[in-house]
Formats: structure tokens, C-alpha cells, sequence
């Protein structure tokens, strides 16, 4: 199976699994978490079930394309399921085999890992899934976003979908996985990590980017005051990136960097919070009823 | 009599959760069917990491019957000048069941009262079960709880969990005990293999044997001696045909606990790999992979794996070849990080350190090297180091924490140091210096090994001194629950290097120094001084302890001085020595009495012989005159036994004449003055220098 029917195979799963596509968030990310679609919809009683692709950027993991195992951008393959169902681990194991992994013939591991982003404010228990010792997913039950407690507990599913394919493809280098039939991946993104590697670690302006920081924190505060938590959050995700680019040109000392995540971290209180209020003020819309928990089929 | 068998199946919980809880399970609610009057008449308990299960052995079918008393109105109520009932005594009798016949009369404290004996009928067994089992299975113990969302309303009284619990199975006998939790209601199925037998199979009766036996058939090893002798036996043996053998345990543990269906699978690596310093090949393999290393009989690494998998032996290549592959890549990874470091060496890092914050108030490990070079220099001229050593030592310090700086210890931050020895010789610096940087953070944990040489020694005293210290004085001393720099353990190991070595150092003279580095703002010296020698005294005392030492010896040793720790253990040594002899009664009275005169006196000052009156006082003090010079070059020898006996003959007639016949607190406040001042040089003598027995407890 080539990487791109990796994505169509898994979006048609969980499509069937009564799951919104939505599609990958239009800002830097460096997680699928960080998507409104999941840091938002999680909180709050309302359900909510989804499934996307997140491209990830993750400046600090650059290696200028020589290394065949790590990238600076990847994709990640988000789902989220609120509540999260009985059959849980079942309905991922599916999404495998639906892939055409033969889970009895290969080693299917759930590894204890427990979860935490602290710029979110974020954290959960759960697992690593190993297929044959290879981390393909993180399999985390949120107990906590936004510095706010999940009710109903929702789960989250982050699938490495480069990881996946090597296992599936059994190649020994990212480069080499095949997109489609007569393109690899290296075709596509070698010379992006290449020049991307170069502009995170030597020639970021890093002047600019703390002072953007420092814009976007306060733009952030202002909305949220006004009202405005949909757009307020948009700059959770910049304050986000321009962090982590800055830490990538190593522009930020321990210490600092500890300032900076609670400064984050302060900014995605106030949105999950301001979100909670807005929701309630909505009437819940998506609670449309009392309703018990269910298998999901 | 009955069997019961209860199992939670659940999802994956962490490895080193499981036995703890299930033996946590089984000691509460064998507690609890005792405290109902059930018991228990064996027990025994299995898992694995999707199930929690445990049996408990010849229960009767319910509680016996049991008599109970309960107490009413007194006789003047309940009886009228007939002797006939009254509506207190009916409605009483009445109340519990009872006829008024049944009625006792009794005397008490407070008069004569009504009693009944109430006969309560003992609740079947089952019925205590479904009531008392959600209870314990909600306090089972866990690092770490989750919740869950649970069926049907019922998220208020939901308990939280390690992970999510799926199934549960509870027979007593041939029945099911009827209960639920978090919307999961208890019946006779069980799961086998997820994998390899995923249709559930029904228990009949509470049979363990049943039980593990059809878990067996079903690939599920849930007997954890057995799954863990599996794990352990097809380890070693493939060790052993490379010559080498089982030397890690405790990866063998976690491992019995990833897997239901344990096999044993051998693996390669590209031999290249080999080039890498083998503490970061066996990292990459055991830290995060949990495989075993293999090395040959010489203790050579080879370029061999082994892995325990959760499927049988038929799928074994297929598997094998996924992990090889995924081996492969955290060594390229390696090999990658070693290249970048390689392009500079250690001692081109060491500016790079101005960049790494060791924390906030103590400045950064460029600050911290620097401190660690001079308490290094200073320790190793009190120690006396050769000149060659020293310069070694200093070399090492100026590079021990370059390593910091690399991509190596950012991927493998627990080879600190290793990695820094490891560069070092590379770089070609003198072995010495390479083995001190790799060795400077031992002791590690308790029973770890120590550094090998003096310069690795006089570091490593160095390096957590200046933690110790530094963070003392920025503020962080370790509270009750609270120690997130280690201090204790690095005090600890402090305490180790400089005991197990021999050290003659001064804890004042090197705390005093090593304070003396910390920048200017920092707390007023006087007082931090006073609370690291109180902490190391903490240190000290409950390192005695735990090696046995009575308390009060150790406390009366402490009292004395604790500056020099190879002093403070020849003297507790001597103590202990003297306290089997069968004189040691007379020396501790004496001891003991002479400070209990002079205690609450203030300073008496010197005694003044011109004020010396009765016989006794006088001949105390020729004694006192004539034993200095016999004692005193005792105790500098270090010969404590000998100081003391020599003390002890001198002194316990003496001073026993004395509190017989001279009393002190005579109006003569001169005299008084100078009875104290002798009985207190008497006592300093000894507790001064030696140990001061006024904490001694006699039996």
C-alpha cells in the first residue's frame, strides 16, 4: 500500500465509523492535538467524532535530509472519539487490519506511555502501539486539556503515518516510501527538509520571531476579552510555532523556555475556558440527548 | 465450603503496576472477608497485563450465626411495682423481634438494665461479595488512575482505574456474584489472547486450575512465576550459546509483564554499529526497545539482540525482521548524533555550557563547572593528591559536564558522564581524566558502585557538594515529600565515598568552601552552614540505622562531632565495643551523672583548686590531672577503646566517692560554681571527644 492509499484507506475507515473528515488546519501545527478540532472540541460534554490528516511541524527534529529516520515535517493521522467507546482498542485495531496488517502474525504491543503536552495544558494515559517493536501510534485517553478536565473522556488516536508505511513497505529509509506508484516521498519533501533544516537551525530572524511571539500572545489576550475564542485560539497555534522556532535556532535558555511554555500554556487556559463558556451560552448544540454510551460500530 | 475466582480484565496496564495491585487486591479483601467473619482458607493470585485475577480458597457459603446484646430501658421503665412489663420493656422485646420473656435483667454502672441476646443470622457469602467488591476493587492502589466514560448514567459514582476495566469474571463456586463496575456487570466469561484466541470461553465453577489450564489452551500464560521463568530460562539459554549470561533481572520483570505468551526471539544488528561506545548500543536496545544485549564469554559486545514476543514461535522471522529494522534506525540515529559530536571536542564545549541553565539563582553549568574546579582543587590538596592526580582531577572537572552540550546525551540523557568519558578518550585525553568524567556521578543509586580512582573520587565529592550546597542556598532544601534535585541521594553518596574510601575530609571545611563560591547574593553563610550540617547529621544518622547500629549509640557518637566521618565510624566502633564489656554500665553513669550537675548551669568555667574543700572533690581532681596525659594520646592514636577503658578506670570510683559524699548545690555559690566546673571538665573528657553518653539508653 503507498502512502497516499494509506490516507484514503484510513479517511474511509473512520469515515465509516460515523467520523467528521475534517481537513488539516490551515496554521502551523506541531501536532494533530493542536487542531481546533481537537484541543476545542474536546472539552465541554458535548460528543464529537473525527478523523483528519495534520501535517506537523516540528523545527527542532530537522536533520537536512541525511537522516533516514527523522523529519522537521511529517503527518500525522488525527482521530478523536468523544466519548470514547467500550470497544476502544478493538475499532483501532481494525483501522489496521483495514490497512492489511495481519495482527496475528505481527507483534501488536500497547506500551504504557502516558501523554502530555504541557503548552496545552494537556494530558492523558495511555499507550504507545508497537507493530514489531515500531512505535506506529499514540493511543491516549485525555484526562485533561486546557489545564480543564475532560467529561465525557475522550480518546485520542495519533497515527505516524510515515511509521506506518516503513512498517507497511518494510523500507529502511523515509525517502525511499512510496507516495504513489512513480513517486517517493523523497521526490517530494527531501529538498523541504533540506532547506528547511537550514532556515530553523542557521536563518531564522530570531529577533522577529520573539517580537511576533510577543504580538500574537497579546493579539490572543485581546480576543479573548472581546469574545472572539475562535479566532483567539488561532494564536495559541502561532505563539505555538514561533516558540518552537525559536528554540530550534537555540535562541532560548533553559530557563526561559520554561517562561515561554507558561506563557502558552496561560494563553490555551483562557480559550478552553472562554470555549466552555461559549458552548454552554450555545445550548450545547451537539448534546442532543442524554445519551448512554454505545459501541460504535 | 467454597472456592471463589475473581478476574478484572482490563486493558493493557503499565508493567510495574501489575503485581503490586494484585497482591494489593488480594491483602484487602482478605482483610475485609475477615472483618465480615469469612475466612479465608488459602489464596493465590495470577496476571497479566490485560487481566488482574485472584483465588481465594475454602470460604464457608455464608457468615455464622452470631449472637449479639443489645441493651434497652432501665428496670424502672420497663417494669411497673407488679413486676409486670411495661410499654418500654414490649416495645423493646418488640422492637428487636423478641418476646418481653426474653428480657434480661442485669446490673451495670448506672443500675439495673433491660438486655436481650439477638441472634443474627450470617449473611450468605456471595451477598458480602457483591457488596464489599467494589469498594476494594475502587482503592486498589495505582501510580497513576484513569478515567473512563461508563454505560448508562452512573459517571458520578465511576471509580478511576489504572485502565479501563473491561470484564469481569467473579464465580463463588458455581455462581456468579452478582455486581458492577462502572457499568460492567460481573459473569462467568473470560478472554484468552487477544490475538490468538479471541472468542471467550466461559468458566464453569471457581477452579484456578480450570482456569489457567483453558487460558493456556487459549495462549495465555497468566501464572506469573511460570511466564516469568519462561522469559527468564529462554533469555538466559540464548545467552549462554554466545557464552554470555542473564545479568539483568529486572528487565526480565518488566518484560513478563508486556507479554500473555511469552517467546524467546534472537535478532541482529549491522556490526558497524559496534564502533558506537557499547553504553549507548545497550541503551538504544534496553531503555526504550526492552531487548537484551548479548555479549560473548570476554564481555565483548556482539552484534546480536534478544527480544520476547507476544505471539508464537510460527511468526517469529517475519517479527524479528520488524524490530532488526526498527534497531537499526535508533542506531543510525546514533552513529549520526556521534559524527555531529565529533566535529568538536570536549574542551571546545566548554563555552557552550554559558548557554545550559543549571538553575535560576545558581547561573548556569559554565558557572557551576567553574565551581566544581575550585572545590576540586581545594579537596584535592586536603586529600593530598599527587601533583599529576590533582591535574588530573582539575581537567576532569573542567570537562565533566561538556557532555551536556551533545547530541548524544540529548538523545540518551541518562548517559550523562559515560558519554563525557567516552568523548574524553577519544579527544586523547589522559585516561585518568577520562575515566573520572565517566565515573563522577556515581553512586547513583543505593548499592551502585563507587568511583574507581582518587580523581573521580575528589570530583565526585566536588560535583555534589556544590549541588548540595548550592541549592541549599538558592532555596531548595528537600522538604518532607519534596526533593526534586536528589540532595538527599547525593548527600548519601557523599557519605558513601567518603566512608568506603577512607577519606579523612572536613564536612565544615568543604561546605564552608564550597559556599564560599556561590554568588554574593545568595543566603547569609552562618545559617546555611548550620542547615546542611544539620541535614548531613540527618543523612548520617539514618545511614547508621539502616546498617544496623543502635540508635542512641549512634546519636551519642553524632553529639560529639560528625565532622570528619572516618573519625565519627572508628568512634561509634569503639563504642559499640565497649558497650558488651562489663564495665560499660559504670562508664555511661558516670558520663551521665557528671552532666546532669552541670547542665542547666550555664559555663561554670575552670575549676579553681584553691575552692577544692572535701577529701572526694580533690581526689577527683588528681585524677582528672594525672589521666590527661594518659588519655589524650589515646584518642589522637584513634584508640577509642583503649581512651575509654583507661577513662573508665580512672574515673568511676572516683566520681562515685564524690556523688556519695560531696554535695553540690551548697549555698557557697564559689564552691558550687567550681563543683560544676569539675564535674564538667570530668564530662567533656570523655563526651567531648569520644562520645557523649548522655544519650545513652541502658536496658
Amino acid at each position: 500500500m503507498n502512502f497516499q492509499d494509506i490516507i484514503l484507506s484510513l479517511e474511509r475507515y473512520w469515515a465509516g465509523h460515523g467520523c467528521v473528515i475534517w481537513q488539516p488546519y490551515d496554521i502551523e501545527t506541531g501536532a494533530g492535538t493542536f487542531n481546533p478540532a481537537t484541543m476545542l472540541r474536546s472539552l465541554g460534554p458535548e460528543p464529537w467524532k473525527t478523523a483528519y490528516v495534520e501535517p506537523c511541524r516540528r523545527p527542532g527534529d530537522g536533520r537536512y535530509g541525511d537522516n533516514p529516520n527523522r523529519l522537521q515535517h511529517y503527518y500525522q493521522y488525527q482521530v478523536v472519539l468523544k466519548p470514547s467507546p467500550l470497544n476502544s482498542q478493538e475499532i483501532y485495531l481494525d483501522s489496521l487490519r483495514h490497512l492489511g496488517v495481519d495482527l496475528e502474525a505481527h507483534d501488536v504491543r500497547f506500551v504504557e506511555d502516558d501523554w502530555e503536552s504541557p503548552t496545552l495544558g494537556a494530558s492523558g494515559l495511555g499507550w504507545e502501539v508497537w507493530l514489531d517493536g515500531m512505535e506506529v501510534t499514540q493511543f491516549t485517553y485525555f484526562q485533561q486539556v486546557g489545564s480543564f478536565e475532560v467529561n465525557p473522556v475522550c480518546l485520542e488516536l495519533t497515527y505516524g503515518l510515515e511509521r506506518i508505511a516503513m512498517f507497511i513497505q518494510k523500507k529502511d529509509s523515509l525517502y525511499d516510501l512510496s507516495w504513489t506508484d512513480d513517486v517517493t516521498y523523497g521526490d517530494i519533501h527531501h529538498q523541504d527538509e533540506v532547506q528547511w533544516s537550514r532556515y530553523n537551525f542557521e536563518d531564522a530572524d530570531v529577533t522577529m520571531m520573539a517580537q511576533l511571539f510577543d504580538m500574537y500572545e497579546k493579539e490572543c489576550r485581546r480576543l479573548v476579552k472581546e469574545g472572539l475564542v475562535i479566532p483567539a485560539y488561532d494564536y495559541v497555534l502561532k505563539c505555538s510555532h514561533a516558540f518552537n522556532m525559536l528554540e530550534a535556532r537555540g535562541a532560548i535558555s533553559v530557563a526561559e523556555r520554561t517562561g515561554y511554555i507558561g506563557r502558552v500554556r496561560g494563553l490555551a487556559r483562557r480559550c478552553a475556558e472562554a470555549w466552555l463558556q461559549l458552548r454552554e451560552e450555545l445550548g450545547h448544540p451537539l448534546l442532543k440527548s442524554e445519551g448512554t454510551l454505545a459501541e460504535s460500530h | 465450603m467454597v472456592d471463589f475466582l475473581l478476574e478484572l480484565g482490563t486493558e493493557e496496564i503499565p508493567a510495574f503496576y501489575i503485581e503490586p495491585a494484585c497482591q494489593g487486591l488480594q491483602d484487602r479483601l482478605i482483610i475485609a472477608l475477615e472483618e465480615a467473619h469469612i475466612d479465608v482458607a488459602d489464596s493465590r493470585t495470577a496476571s497479566t497485563p490485560r487481566r488482574l485475577t485472584l483465588f481465594l480458597a475454602g470460604l464457608p457459603e455464608s457468615q455464622p450465626d452470631r449472637e449479639e446484646e443489645v441493651s434497652g430501658p432501665p428496670e424502672k421503665a420497663a417494669f411497673d411495682q407488679q413486676g409486670q412489663p411495661t410499654k418500654a420493656a414490649t416495645g423493646f422485646a418488640r422492637g428487636h423481634g423478641l418476646g418481653v420473656e426474653e428480657i434480661e435483667l442485669r446490673e451495670t454502672p448506672k443500675g439495673r438494665y433491660c438486655f436481650l441476646q439477638k441472634k443474627i443470622a450470617g449473611r450468605a457469602t456471595s451477598e458480602v461479595l457483591a457488596e464489599i467488591l467494589p469498594q476494594i476493587i475502587a482503592r486498589v492502589h495505582f501510580p497513576k488512575s484513569m478515567r473512563w466514560p461508563v454505560i448508562g448514567a452512573g459517571q458520578d459514582q465511576a471509580i478511576t482505574f489504572a485502565r479501563p476495566i473491561r470484564s469481569i469474571t467473579a464465580l463463588l463456586g458455581g455462581a456468579v456474584v452478582a455486581f458492577a463496575i462502572n457499568g460492567v456487570a460481573a459473569g462467568r466469561q473470560v478472554f484468552g489472547h487477544p490475538f490468538l484466541a479471541p472468542e471467550p470461553f466461559e468458566l464453569a465453577t471457581a477452579d484456578m486450575q480450570a482456569y489457567l489450564n483453558a487460558l493456556q489452551e487459549r495462549s495465555v500464560i497468566a501464572d506469573v512465576d511460570t511466564r516469568r521463568t519462561l522469559v527468564r530460562d529462554g533469555v538466559d539459554a540464548v545467552l549462554r550459546t554466545h557464552g554470555g549470561t542473564l545479568k539483568t533481572m529486572a528487565l526480565v520483570d518488566e518484560v513478563t509483564n508486556l507479554v500473555e505468551l511469552p517467546n524467546v526471539v534472537q535478532g541482529t544488528f549491522d556490526e558497524r554499529y559496534l564502533e558506537l561506545p557499547a553504553e549507548v548500543v545497550k541503551s538504544a536496545m534496553m531503555d526504550h526497545q526492552r531487548y537484551f544485549p548479548v555479549e560473548d564469554s570476554a564481555g565483548r559486545l556482539l552484534s546480536r539482540f534478544i527480544t520476547v514476543i507476544n505471539r508464537g514461535e510460527q511468526h517469529a522471522t517475519a517479527i524479528r525482521e520488524g524490530n532488526e529494522r526498527v534497531l537499526a534506525a535508533r542506531l543510525a540515529d546514533a552513529e549520526f548524533f556521534l559524527k555531529e559530536d565529533r566535529k568538536r571536542s570536549l574542551d571546545q564545549r566548554v563555552e557552550d555550557l554559558q548557554g545550559i541553565v543549571f538553575q535560576e539563582k545558581l547561573g548556569t553549568y559554565y558557572d557551576r563547572t567553574r565551581r566544581i574546579s575550585e572545590l576540586t582543587e581545594h579537596l584535592a590538596a586536603r586529600l593530598g593528591l599527587g601533583g599529576e592526580e590533582s591535574a588530573c582531577a582539575s581537567r576532569a572537572a573542567r570537562l565533566c559536564k561538556c557532555d551536556l552540550t551533545t547530541e548524544m546525551v540529548g538523545e540518551f540523557p541518562n548517559l550523562q558522564g559515560i558519554i563525557g568519558g567516552e568523548y574524553a578518550r577519544m579527544d586523547g585525553e589522559d585516561p585518568e581524566v577520562a575515566t573520572a568524567i565517566e565515573e563522577h556521578y556515581l553512586p547513583r543509586f543505593a548499592g551502585d558502585s563507587l568511583p574507581s580512582s582518587p580523581t573521580g573520587r575528589v570530583l565526585a565529592l566536588a560535583e555534589k557538594f556544590d549541588a548540595v550546597v548550592g541549592c541549599f542556598a538558592a532555596g531548595l532544601a528537600p522538604t518532607g515529600s519534596q526533593d526534586p534535585y536528589g540532595l538527599r541521594r547525593q548527600a548519601l553518596s557523599i557519605l558513601r565515598i567518603v566512608l568506603e574510601c577512607g577519606l579523612r575530609l572536613s564536612l565544615n571545611d568543604t561546605i564552608s568552601f564550597a559556599a564560599s563560591r556561590l554568588p554574593e547574593k545568595l543566603s547569609a553563610e552562618g545559617i546555611l552552614e548550620n542547615r546542611i550540617l544539620d541535614f548531613f547529621w540527618d543523612r548520617l544518622y539514618n545511614f547508621c540505622l539502616e546498617h544496623q547500629h543502635r540508635y542512641d549509640l549512634v546519636k551519642a557518637t553524632l553529639a560529639t562531632s560528625y565532622d570528619d566521618f572516618h573519625d565519627f565510624q572508628r568512634r561509634l566502633e569503639a563504642i559499640e565495643i565497649l558497650a558488651k564489656d562489663d564495665g560499660w554500665e559504670d562508664l555511661v553513669t558516670v558520663v551521665q551523672r557528671t552532666f546532669n550537675i552541670y547542665k542547666n548551669a550555664g559555663d561554670p568555667g575552670e575549676v579553681d583548686e584553691e575552692l577544692l574543700q572535701a577529701p572526694e572533690e580533690r581526689a577527683v581532681f588528681e585524677v582528672l590531672q594525672k589521666n590527661l596525659p594518659i588519655i589524650a594520646p589515646h584518642v589522637e592514636r584513634g584508640e577509642f577503646v583503649e581512651a575509654s577503658r583507661a577513662y573508665a578506670k580512672a574515673f568511676v570510683e572516683p566520681v562515685h566517692d564524690f556523688f556519695d559524699k560531696v554535695f553540690v548545690n551548697v549555698d557557697d555559690a564559689a564552691v558550687k560554681n567550681n563543683r560544676m566546673a569539675l564535674m564538667k571538665a570530668v564530662n567533656q573528657l570523655y563526651s567531648k571527644k569520644i562520645a557523649d553518653l548522655s544519650h545513652v539508653v541502658l536496658e
